[in-house]
């Protein structure tokens, strides 16, 4: 009985959660101090934020850095409940992160922008260039999107964290790019890499196996990079993230109007059964992708624009958008093409995940064929011999295997059981790697990009003189080598050459690192110390501050006319006395 | 003898209900954001969003998502995980993971159980002999060493340096067997490293129980009287010392029951051991609900059951516990 009115007490309780969550920042109202979320988990953005705050501090701001948990730090994100944040965001092929992060539709909870950043004239070149089709002239207006934003900085680019790839010395081939060499914006290296000594099967150690095995749902970088390999795309990327035609005969061509894509397929495409790869297959993945409102690659993109499609002959698809978008090429050129013998009867459905382990379902037109899948072991995949690149891939076989830490798997690539990892080697590793004589270690820059945002409706930094301050007083070069121990590429604008080289406004304005300078915009904008304890104060306190020192000036002063008002009457009637009584004694 | 089983029985499925409740409860109390999982790209619209948050039925008021969770439970239907984009939480812990987890802890902890009672026996008969002070510090020096420490060392040393071991997995990649031997000798060969790093953490542990409870028993009086009876040391220590030593260790297998099916998250991580603990711990940092409600419910079940049948056992071991 006891035992049962506990339950019943306890279920009561539970269910009374609150749901809603109470709000964490309160901004200051006196001094410029703020708390500063990191994220916990990653070290660079905890030892970064850290680095930031000792620089701040020179300039008069004082940063407490506070390790957040991501559970903790969305959601205050998403309702703007911060002042300042910094951590690590990420680049995908195309820089759309350029809308994602400025436009003001963006900015909603679990958007593109966690700052709150509006500004009408942002938004309209924004939307000018994504309905550019001609990559110069949308270059040209990108470049005024990175000069206005600059001039705005609704936050600072810190560095781009650095890929170190290490493989097996007799492994040659693969590029180097961004991003690295094995990754899924990588098309070059897989088809192209061989061993000098002759191996052909090629081992890649995981960290965890693919979360799905379905184009139409891949999600993470181990399950796109899967998909990408057994699937193939129209387009693929240069080692400059330039599109280069894939299945396709040359680039898409664009109509006037920017609303028709057509895509030119080689002769002779074959899916792995066998059976043909025609237009009608490219047009199918399209309407399959929206129609099932699929997750994948570039589902997001192709969801928003697709309007419809046509294949007139096998070897021509075309496509029609509901309006131009200055990256369709790029979002149905390299969106995993599934085949539609295969896929017209199969629902694309949570409930019912499509487990393509099934060899009959598995089936792609990329480089490799799916061949086995030992859960929480490996994924094989071996070459497929009729791909259109004729004699490629050079190895024979291509193998995922899981080993969950970073020491087992540089352990495993010394001993030469694996021959390089999916991601970058991680720092505390990368020494090791480099001594090892049976490694060689790449080095390119990484898609996640270092920033400290700001919330720009919250005061101060709803003034852009406060953000512009802090920009100036951030050496970054510092950040890099104390957050992230060195192994990171510094970035000083939203689109850096680094990554985006064709995209990239090499005049775009920039802060460099000059805490005279921050000071000065901070002491010319009126947030002073007054009280002179290193901290400035608010500049709504200052003003505050001034006018009540101002008054109590001007009372001092009505004061002192008091005084002396006092003072002359006393002195003339004590004179006066004085006289009268020199003239009494006188008389006397 | 039935009033005591349906007396036990019924307080079994009592605390098994309020375990069913606190599961669900537990998860949702805990800091996160379950729909960031299911989302997971950054690049997903919010419509796309939406879609799927409602797929997985987490736009619903807390107390609609319990009444389906109890719902679905009663016809054993477990849910879907959310980091494994909608894969059935039956599949993903009814399968390979359970069947590694159940040979890995079974084998260790059976045979750290093993030589715990011997040695621990031994150790006691001969205290502060140098056997019993060699065996305690030895056992006090592994039940408080890392086992991720010593896990990395014998990779490091019989992995790497001595080639004697596999370094990751359970089966060699991309093998083919065969027979049915093949494969259990590809597989032994690859629990050797887990195997041993288990045993070597968990023997110490049961050692100090058995030393200390037949180190108890010696204080009592039948003791004294077996001793006087003039029954010979082996028949004293084996039939009277350690045949009632051995009560406390029966409700303590009653609880180890739960390692069998939770794994040891540490061990199976360093060795990429696919198992159930490696599972649980991803399944905390995806905030996938489904998949660590359902490892709990099995859980719970388990541990409940076991301390029922461990509650009978002892029923008949012990003539002193009344009906």
């Amino acid at each position: 009985m006891g035992i049962a009115l506990f339950a019943f007490l306890l279920l009561s309780a539970l269910l009374v959660i609150p749901s809603t969550r109470a709000a964490w920042y309160t901004p200051p109202t006196e001094k410029m101090t703020f708390p500063m979320m990191v994220l916990g988990w990653d070290d660079w953005s905890v030892h970064s934020g850290e680095a930031i705050a000792e620089q701040l501090k020179k300039v008069g701001i004082a940063i407490e850095v506070v390790p957040t948990d991501d559970s903790a730090m969305y959601p205050r994100l998403y309702d703007r409940d911060y002042g300042i944040e910094e951590m690590s965001y990420g680049y995908a092929a195309y820089p759309q992160h350029m809308y994602y992060r400025f436009h003001s539709s963006q900015d909603c909870a679990e958007c593109g922008q966690d700052w709150s950043f509006r500004n009408a004239t942002v938004d309209a070149v924004i939307d000018e260039m994504l309905r550019t089709t001609d990559k110069e002239e949308a270059r040209a207006l990108m470049w005024k999107v990175e000069q206005m934003a600059a001039e705005n900085v609704p936050y600072v680019p810190l560095f781009l964290a650095d890929e170190y790839h290490a493989f097996r010395k007799e492994w040659t081939g693969y590029t180097v790019m961004p991003a690295g060499p094995i990754s899924y914006l990588n098309w070059l290296t897989m088809p192209n890499i061989y061993s000098t000594a002759g191996k052909k099967d090629f081992v890649i150690a995981f960290n965890n196996e693919p979360e799905t095995f379905s184009p139409m749902a891949a999600g993470t970088g181990r399950s796109l990079f899967y998909s990408q390999n057994v699937y193939d795309t129209l387009l693929a990327y240069d080692d400059k993230l330039v599109p280069i035609p894939w299945m396709t005969i040359g680039l898409p061509e664009m109509s006037s109007d920017g609303k028709t894509i057509t895509f030119h397929l080689k002769p002779g495409l074959k899916w792995h059964d066998g059976q043909p790869l025609t237009a009608r297959d490219v047009i199918f993945t399209f309407e399959y992708t929206v129609a099932q409102e699929a997750t994948g690659a570039n589902a997001a993109d192709i969801i928003k624009s697709f309007d419809s499609g046509e294949a007139p002959d096998d070897l021509t698809a075309v496509i029609h958008l509901k309006e131009p978008y200055v990256w369709a090429d790029e979002a149905f050129g390299t969106h995993y093409i599934i085949p539609e013998h295969i896929w017209k009867n199969l629902k694309y459905d949570w409930e019912q995940p499509l487990v393509q382990t099934n060899p009959n379902v598995a089936i792609g037109s990329g480089p490799f064929m799916f061949s086995t899948w030992v859960p929480g072991e490996y994924v094989k995949l071996v070459k497929n011999p009729s791909w259109w690149m004729t004699g490629h891939p050079l190895i024979d076989s291509l193998i995922f295997r899981k080993i969950d830490t970073e020491s087992a798997r540089i352990l495993a690539m010394q001993k030469g059981e694996v021959d390089t990892e999916r991601y970058s080697v991680e720092p505390a590793f990368v020494e090791q790697a480099k001594a090892s004589p049976e490694l060689t270690v790449t080095h390119t820059v990484d898609q996640w990009d270092y920033i400290i945002a700001f919330n720009n409706k919250s005061p101060p930094f709803d003034d852009i003189w406060v953000r512009r301050a802090i920009a100036h007083a951030i050496d970054k070069e510092e950040v890099v080598k104390r957050g992230a121990l060195g192994f990171g590429t510094v970035t000083t604008s939203y689109c850096p050459e680094a990554f985006y080289p064709f995209w990239h406004n090499p005049n775009v304005l920039t802060y460099p690192y000059n805490p005279e300078m921050a000071n000065k915009i901070l002491d010319d904008q009126g947030y002073l110390d007054i009280d002179g304890d290193g901290i400035r104060e608010l500049k709504s306190f200052v003003a505050q501050w001034q006018a009540e020192q101002q008054q109590r000036e001007q009372q001092q002063q009505a004061l002192m006319t008091q005084y002396y008002a006092i003072a002359a009457i006393v002195v003339i009637v004590v004179v006066a006395g004085l006289y009268f009584v020199y003239r009494r004694r006188k008389k006397a | 003898m039935r009033d005591y089983l349906i007396k036990r029985g019924a307080s079994a499925l009592i605390t098994l209900a309020l375990a069913i409740v606190l599961n669900f409860f537990l998860f949702r109390i805990m800091p996160g954001d379950p729909t960031r999982t299911v989302v997971g790209d950054f690049r997903v619209t919010p419509e796309i969003k939406q879609a799927l948050i409602h797929q997985f039925g987490l736009d619903q008021p807390l107390w609609v998502q319990f009444l389906l969770y109890v719902q679905n439970l009663f016809v054993g239907n477990l849910g879907v995980s959310f980091q494994y984009r909608g894969t059935p939480v039956a599949s993903i812990i009814f399968g390979r993971r359970l069947f590694n987890t159940f040979i890995l802890m079974g084998s260790s902890i059976g045979v750290a159980l093993i030589i715990g009672i011997i040695v621990g026996t031994i150790a006691a008969w001969k205290r502060e002999s140098r056997f019993d002070i060699v065996t305690v510090i030895f056992s006090l020096v592994t039940y408080s060493m890392p086992v991720f420490w010593l896990g990395m060392m014998i990779i490091l040393i019989f992995g790497y340096y001595l080639d004697a071991i596999p370094i990751a997995g359970t089966i060699t990649v991309g093998m083919t067997y065969s027979n049915v031997f093949e494969y259990a000798a590809d597989y032994l060969h690859h629990m050797t490293g887990p195997f041993v790093t288990l045993t070597v953490s968990f023997v110490g542990f049961y050692f100090l129980i058995m030393r200390d409870s037949i180190l108890d028993v010696f204080t009592e009086d039948y003791m004294l009287t077996a001793k006087a009876k003039g029954l010979s040391n082996s028949k004293i220590l084996f039939r009277h010392a350690m045949r009632n030593a051995t009560l406390p260790m029966v409700s303590l297998i009653a609880v180890e029951v739960t390692y069998l099916f939770g794994g040891a998250t540490m061990t199976e991580t360093v060795f990429s051991w696919y198992g159930i603990g490696r599972l649980i711990y991803e399944a905390v940092v995806m905030a996938d609900y489904p998949v660590l409600q359902g490892i709990f419910v099995v859980m719970s079940i388990l541990v409940i059951s076991a301390n029922f049948c461990a509650d009978i056992v002892y029923a008949f071991l012990d003539p002193r516990i009344r009906y």
